[in-house]
């Protein structure tokens, strides 16, 4: 990857290209597993909130409950009789220039955004019924991103999924000529 | 890495399953679009102590056309031997040879793969030569130590 191979020059490269969102672990809370994807940590968690077979609630597991990992987390309410919208947006993947922010509408999200490229593949988290992460490239505030993502169901007291979670994490990457991102 | 837009529609899409084993059989645990990730996804669930039974990663690849291919590219097993008698894989899937294999679908086809009937005919020439030779050898010392034995 060639912006791997620019970053390996500088330390000052390296500190720029690094994830943006990660927040190092408070020491006083102690976390069972210290993984160094975003991914993962949100996975663990929402792991933690299982109850035997059971999915976890979306009454019990919430955006605080992902601790230092809160900014760049965001919740969708699948069940809104308009369609699927956004309930929760964390400070890390707010959309600057988006009137709509929290309880707009998924559809309405721009697309040049790390929001607006994880949170549209919500409907295979509701076919599979497990969490998901997706990778890939694409834009955010104007700029190349590679980015990854994990959305996990969360069920109502009936057991039905009725919010999604999700969570992402980006760096910068170099745009070539003549390889267009989009 | 070549750059290259997530909304590209390629002709075939690989997705990894992580699954784990529960109740005698395979459960669907989560989904990953990378293969690295995926495998870290699974090591991260036997070190969290919530597969017990075992965990496993598939590639699952689709076509257009609907037609789709699987294969194990990873396997983690409490006690690998005594799993590999009660957890019989799925029909169709490669059978893993070691615990925490790490395989793709290049290698996975190439071990799985019969051979051509073009190099069993070579193969069946050799042999025929092979034999035609030494009975040539044995047929000359033979007639070697006639010839010498008057």
């Amino acid at each position: 990857m060639h912006s791997r191979a620019c970053n390996a020059k500088t330390g000052l490269e390296e500190k720029g290209s690094a994830l943006q969102n990660i927040v190092p672990m408070p020491s006083a809370i102690p976390a069972p597993l210290a993984e160094k994807r975003l991914v993962l940590r949100i996975l663990d968690l929402w792991r933690r909130f299982h109850n035997g077979d059971e999915m976890p609630l979306a009454s019990a597991l919430t955006p605080p409950q992902a601790g230092a990992d809160v900014d760049p987390v965001y919740l969708i309410d699948i069940c809104h009789i308009a369609g699927p919208r956004f309930t929760y947006i964390g400070q890390a993947l707010q959309v600057p220039d988006w009137p709509g922010q929290s309880e707009a509408l998924i559809a309405e999200c721009p697309e040049d955004s790390v929001l607006g490229l994880t949170s549209r593949h919500w409907r295979e988290i509701v076919d599979r019924e497990v969490p998901v992460t997706r990778g890939g490239v694409g834009r955010n505030r104007g700029e190349a991103v590679l980015y990854r993502s994990i959305l996990v169901p969360l069920a109502d007291e009936s057991g039905r999924i009725s919010v999604i979670m999700g969570a992402a994490n980006w760096r910068l990457v170099e745009e070539h000529s003549g390889t267009p991102i989009e | 890495m070549a750059l290259q837009s997530s909304d590209a529609a390629p002709s075939l899409t690989r997705t990894y399953e992580i699954q784990r084993f529960s109740n005698g059989r395979w459960m669907l645990d989560s989904v990953a679009d990378d293969k690295k990730v995926a495998i870290e996804m699974a090591t991260a669930l036997c070190k969290g102590g919530r597969a017990p039974g075992g965990v496993q990663v598939m590639a699952v690849q689709q076509s257009r056309a609907g037609q789709f291919s699987e294969v194990r590219v990873f396997r983690s097993m409490p006690n690998d031997g005594a799993a590999e008698k009660q957890a019989p894989a799925p029909e169709g899937k490669a059978e893993p040879k070691a615990p925490a294999e790490v395989r793709d679908f290049k290698h996975g086809a190439h071990a799985d793969a019969p051979e051509s009937p073009k190099k069993e005919r070579f193969r069946d020439l050799v042999l025929a030569l092979k034999v035609a030779t030494f009975l040539g050898i044995a047929a000359a010392a033979f007639e070697a130590f006639h010839l010498l034995s008057r």
